[in-house]
């Protein structure tokens, strides 16, 4: 049993606005659904699968429904893996697709945290008071920032990792946000921007940590039979893979992530190596997460991420492995806090050759998007997803 | 290498005083257990008494097995600190407002992985560290990686002292100085680095051996203080009670007997007037301005002690009516560290066992000498404990006491009269 080739993302839409104080959440759901639904040729009523995570208004998908008035839904799935949710829920898609509980899938993310003031990184979020862990991490100050930038110390450590070559994440990204009129850091920076850069936690710069950004993005995803029907280019989905990553009492590597056993999962049932991927979407909240995963999923050594992502070769049309060409969380959009949705997104524009001039990647015909949410450092959660061109 | 603290400057008067704010202090119930050891200055972990295996975060349930036998096991904290940080912004206001913060993440060599607040003599990782449990200004267990060996002006470390109440550049009052512990317990300041004694007096008349000497001392000043009379208490509050940084109380009275050998009740109005009004007085007094001085900068408002006696867990027949009074007195304690608890001043409440003074003389030993019990005090305010049992009668009671607490009362039930 397989999902390879059993659904197709039809349909993708990421809202165009950075800002949002005059918008409600379940407003911008709305109106990502409905571009999604537009984009792949669909309407509302064809929707007989939700897909939704943590950031959708009120309990589980129950609210978000009722406000998207889906009234054929026959399947339903809010599983929440923090900012990868939705290239998990993508996976979920397909296999529910692949089994036959519905036809056409939608997935919703939408969050306006610039809009209410909601720092993250540097603030502890209000956290269930039953989560065991809760009252053995913030009170140490530990929040998002300075657990990734433990992991990034530590790479540091053992590899030799140096600020210079995480910087090279974010001018690659930079480079790419440029072509993007909705990017919200458009300039093109550079190491020496990077590192000059106030310090947020030690060693991560203020330009490695990605933005805080309103908005949101949606996907339409179909079984093959009704892809062939709508005008759109076929994106394939051909593997997935999921996992979550924790203490396990203290065995805990920080510089390994969920990628290692996510990827090798989708890697898998795709039946594709990494040599063979030609673009990749990898969640980017700070930019030790995109090195530790590049690492993790095998596109270099263990240890040779540094070197791997300097000078260049994140960058589309200059280096090998182009990357996050829509300027990814690190200088695009970040909706919600949580950046997995862009990252399906902009794979579904390389694949389709719609995304900008500048940045397309030649013959793309295999993508991959690489997500990791919650807390690299302590516990988190890690979803793969392989798309391929029809 | 930690720079040594300096006296600060004399504040001005003018400035407003930073309203204190408290690191967040939600834990679950099995999660106390960490505090209750660092309230008495230990580390303990759970350990599993079915597979062994040592866990943190604490919880309900072995997380190797599963099993809910879980023994609180004293640690030694050794272990090596794998990765560090410094959090620079935060919006966390207690973070705020103590930027740049040093945090990191220890493997202990019994096997968990712990986030710690980080001394700043810690080497960069990776380097072997000492992991220890304070309470922090939320009166909550925090664990604090220490360097491997001692360092010079150690205590004197931002991090650390946020977790402790050293006297060192403090302004402390004394209450009964003139008593054999408060004189130790003067000297023991002194010796500590305080800025300032205020040593209270109850019975000018009385001419105690030592008192002249310890009054000469240039951090001392007398103060006139009987904790019977409310307008006095009130009148050297109105004096001095915006400048205390540590109160220690220490008055005591103190006679024999239990109920059968007494005639009527004055004796004991006599113990209750000073060993529980008389907190109740000083707490009426003087609390209202250290509450509103928690985070007043380095030498802020940071502990009141209240020296009770082992006796306040289960009443000892021979001394009865005053076993009463310090029940009292505990009680009264409690309510107090939980008025103080928003402000992040702790209130330390000691339990010696009997202390080696006149109204003791008939007990045999093993009795407390004063000078240890104050040493003991002091350590505690630097060690940042709250529950101190001095000595080895107070261990041995506490320990009987937590295993089984109708035993100790047939046990001291037991003890023949005087
Ligand atoms: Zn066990």
């Amino acid at each position: 049993m397989t999902i390879k080739g059993k659904a197709y993302i039809a349909g993708a839409f990421e809202h165009p606005t950075r800002h949002a104080p005059d918008k409600s959440v379940a407003q911008l759901h709305a109106e990502v659904a409905l571009g999604a639904l537009a984009d792949a040729g669909l309407t509302r009523d064809d929707v007989d699968g939700y897909f939704c995570a943590g950031d959708a208004p009120g309990p589980g998908p129950a609210t978000m429904a009722e406000y998207l008035n889906l009234t054929k839904l026959r399947h339903v799935d809010s599983t929440e893996l923090g900012g990868t949710s939705y290239v998990a829920l993508a996976g979920h898609a397909a296999a529910a697709i692949a089994l036959g509980k519905c036809d056409v899938a939608l997935i919703t993310l939408a969050g306006r945290p610039r809009s209410e003031g909601m720092a993250t990184g540097t603030t502890p979020r209000l956290r269930d008071p039953n989560q065991p862990e809760a009252g053995f991490e913030f009170p140490y100050g530990l929040t998002t920032a300075n657990g990734y930038a433990m992991c990034a110390m530590r790479h540091m450590h053992q590899y030799g990792t140096t600020s210079e070559q995480l910087a090279w994440i974010k001018v690659a990204a930079s480079h790419h946000a440029q072509h993007n009129p909705n990017a919200m850091l458009p300039d093109v920076v550079t190491v020496a921007d990077v590192v000059a850069s106030p310090l947020i936690a030690d060693p991560l710069h203020r330009l490695d940590c990605c933005v805080i950004s309103d908005g949101g993005g949606a996907l339409v995803i179909v079984r093959p039979e009704i892809a062939k029907s709508l005008r759109r280019p076929g994106v394939k989905i051909v593997g997935a893979g999921e996992t979550v990553k924790h203490l396990a009492g203290g065995t805990f590597d920080l510089t390994t992530s969920g990628a290692a056993r996510s990827g090798a999962a989708a890697f898998a049932e795709a039946g594709v190596k990494p040599t063979d991927i030609k673009y990749v979407s990898i969640y980017d909240s700070f930019t030790i997460t995109v090195l530790i995963q590049l690492e993790d999923l095998g596109f270099c050594a263990k240890g040779a991420g540094g070197k791997f992502v300097s000078d260049g070769n994140l960058i589309s049309g200059a280096g090998k492995l182009p990357f996050n060409t829509d300027g990814g969380g690190l200088c695009n959009n970040h909706p919600a806090n949580r950046g997995g949705m862009t990252k399906v997104i902009e794979a579904v524009r390389q694949l389709r050759g719609e995304a900008h001039p500048a940045v397309q990647v030649k013959n793309c015909d295999l993508a991959l998007a690489q997500g990791t949410g919650m807390q690299l450092g302590t516990r988190h959660c890690s979803s793969t997803l392989i798309m391929e061109r029809e | 290498m930690t720079r040594p603290l300096v006296r600060p400057p004399r504040k001005n008067p003018i400035l407003r005083t930073r309203l204190p704010t408290l690191p967040p202090a939600a834990r679950s119930r099995v999660a106390l257990g960490l505090t209750a050891a660092a309230a008495r200055g230990r580390f303990e972990l759970q350990v599993c008494r079915d597979c062994g295996t040592v866990q943190y975060p604490p919880r309900e349930a072995c997380r190797a097995c599963l099993s809910p036998r879980l023994d609180w096991r004293v640690q030694d904290g050794n272990g090596e600190l794998v990765a560090e940080t410094t959090l620079r912004h935060s919006h966390e206001l207690f973070f705020r407002e103590r930027m740049p913060w040093r945090l990191g993440l220890v493997k202990l060599d019994s096997g968990p992985l712990v986030v710690a607040h980080l001394h700043g003599d810690c080497a960069a990782a990776p380097t072997r560290v000492r992991v220890r449990a304070h309470l922090d200004r939320a009166g909550q267990a925090a664990l604090v990686a220490l360097p491997d060996k001692d360092t010079p002006h150690m205590a004197d470390d931002r991090e650390l002292r946020e977790l402790t109440c050293d006297p060192k550049f403090r302004k402390v009052l004394v209450t009964d100085a003139k008593a054999p512990l408060g004189q130790a317990l003067v000297e023991a300041l002194v010796d500590a680095g305080v800025d300032l004694v205020w040593a209270g007096e109850a019975e000018p008349w009385k001419k105690p051996p030592g008192f002249e000497r310890i009054k000469a001392l240039p951090q001392v000043a007398v103060v006139p203080l009987d904790l019977t009379d409310s307008r006095a208490v009130k009148q050297l509050a109105g004096e001095i009670g915006g400048r205390v940084d540590i109160l220690i109380n220490n008055a005591d009275h103190h006679r024999n007997f239990g109920i059968a050998a007494r005639d009527g009740i004055e004796t004991a109005r006599a113990e209750m007037d000073v060993n529980y009004f008389g907190l109740l007085r000083l707490a009426q007094e003087f609390a209202p301005a250290m509450r509103a001085r928690g985070a007043d900068g380095q030498s802020s408002a940071v502990a009141w002690v209240n020296v009770l006696s082992v006796f306040a867990l289960s009443n000892f027949p021979p001394h009865g009516t005053y076993s009463a009074s310090k029940a009292a007195a505990l009680s009264l304690a409690q309510c107090l560290r939980a008025e103080l608890a928003p402000t992040g001043v702790r209130i330390v409440n000691v339990f010696p066992g009997p202390i080696d003074d006149e109204w003791n003389q008939t007990l045999p030993p093993p009795k407390i000498a004063p000078a240890r019990l104050a040493a003991d005090i002091v350590a505690a305010l630097r060690g940042g404990a709250e529950d101190v049992f001095p000595g080895n009668v107070a261990q041995d009671w506490l320990e009987r006491w937590r295993d089984n607490p109708k035993a100790l009362e047939r046990e001291l039930a037991a003890m023949p009269q005087p």
